[in-house]
């Protein structure tokens, strides 16, 4: 077993540390479990699919969201702010994410992903998720015929 | 369809009262020739909108263009998303569209065109948009049989993805139809352009189809 510090460091995959209050921490599925399985002698975990920029936003996140005395309004603003990111910072907090089982992150960054594609041209859901247009003109005319309705 | 034919046809529709776990299962036996149609309803009480559902699992759909190269030279995907992550979380992410969302969705590449031919995605999307009172969820499954009692299997596999515009329903362009008969000239799966349920909101309502490869239109009134 872990001692029993107080606090727990995550470190990165490119070395940065991360200091968090156990509470906070014991939150998390992967974390749970890794303090509970682990006979760690330190009391650093090592993420090794995280780097630091992403994990600076993941545990902003986690602070903000288990601070007491927080309204939802508050939060509510907080999470607008934290979701002001670039496509591909999105996706790489979705990955994070997902590697530390958060759900409730994880759906903010699915709806934040739909909100950006919701009623869009089909170039601009392109264009969120970084994807190129593998269709011939012929099956593109084909598929948009057959999906016209979606676009009234 | 020729005299000889007589579709039997099970129409399972359900009509949500607004709670999560309450539905009522209607179940339509048609069978009809092309001069005679006799059609029996029967109506299932059950716990659960599930029901009419589960028939769709296991449903092997057929197959659109796969997306990447035919060739045996390794297919690169150029695509951010297709490259960061793994396809769970794209999953994830379609699994909360709404129909007409995924509906675009489907035209912005063939990977994803591949995926959300998945019926999941339409029952989720579905479920979530119209379980409101007075939404029809139909799912139709038609079984051709011949007269001379020589089995003849056409499926008709629909997806739940009907829409409400004005009082008509649309059904999504994900359905097809398979047969398995030499003598009934379907040899492919027959793709539905065209499905429409017409509801004026008292019956008849009439259900039409119209199939890409057939020059004929299969219409049910009910």
């Amino acid at each position: 077993m872990m001692s029993l510090g107080k606090l727990i460091t995550l470190k990165t995959n490119d070395n940065e540390e991360f200091k968090l209050d156990k509470t906070v921490a014991v939150k998390l599925e992967i974390i749970k479990n890794i303090v509970q399985d682990v006979d760690c002698t330190s009391n650093v975990i090592p993420l090794p699919n995280i780097d630091g920029k992403t994990m600076t936003k993941v545990v902003k996140y986690w602070k903000k969201h288990s601070e007491e005395g927080v309204t939802e309004v508050q939060l509510k603003n907080f999470d607008q702010d934290f979701l002001k990111m670039s496509h591909s910072e999105l996706h790489d907090v979705h990955l994070a994410a997902k590697y530390l089982d958060d759900n409730q992150l994880k759906e903010v960054i699915i709806q934040e992903f739909l909100d950006r594609i919701k009623g869009k041209p089909i170039e601009e859901i392109r264009e969120v998720f970084g994807i190129v247009n593998d269709y011939t003109p012929e099956e593109e005319e084909e598929v948009r015929r057959e999906n016209a309705w979606a676009f009234e | 369809l020729s005299d000889e034919y007589r579709i039997s046809c099970r129409l399972h529709s359900g009509t949500c009262c607004g709670t999560q776990n309450c539905c009522i299962v209607e179940r339509f036996s048609v069978h009809f020739s092309s001069k005679a149609m006799a059609c029996c309803v029967e109506k299932t009480n059950v716990n659960s909108p599930e029901f009419f559902l589960l028939e769709l699992y296991g449903i092997n759909v057929r197959l659109v263009a796969p997306f990447g190269s035919a060739s045996s030279k390794q297919f690169v995907d150029p695509a951010l998303i297709h490259q960061v992550l793994p396809d769970e979380l794209l999953f994830e992410i379609l699994s909360k569209m709404t129909p007409y969302t995924l509906g675009r969705a489907t035209c912005v590449c063939r990977k994803w065109r591949y995926i959300i031919r998945n019926l999941v995605f339409w029952r989720n999307a579905c479920l979530k948009a119209w379980q409101v009172p007075g939404t029809l969820v139909l799912v139709v499954l038609l079984a051709l049989v011949s007269t001379s009692g020589k089995i003849v299997f056409v499926d008709i596999h629909f997806d739940i993805a009907f829409l409400f515009k004005n009082n008509d329903i649309y059904v999504s362009q994900n359905t097809y139809i398979r047969a398995m008969v030499a003598d009934w000239k379907i040899t492919n799966p027959v793709h539905i352009v065209e499905a429409a349920l017409l509801y004026p909101g008292t019956h008849p309502t009439l259900l039409r189809f119209r199939l890409r490869y057939l020059i004929m239109e299969i219409i049910f009134v009910f």
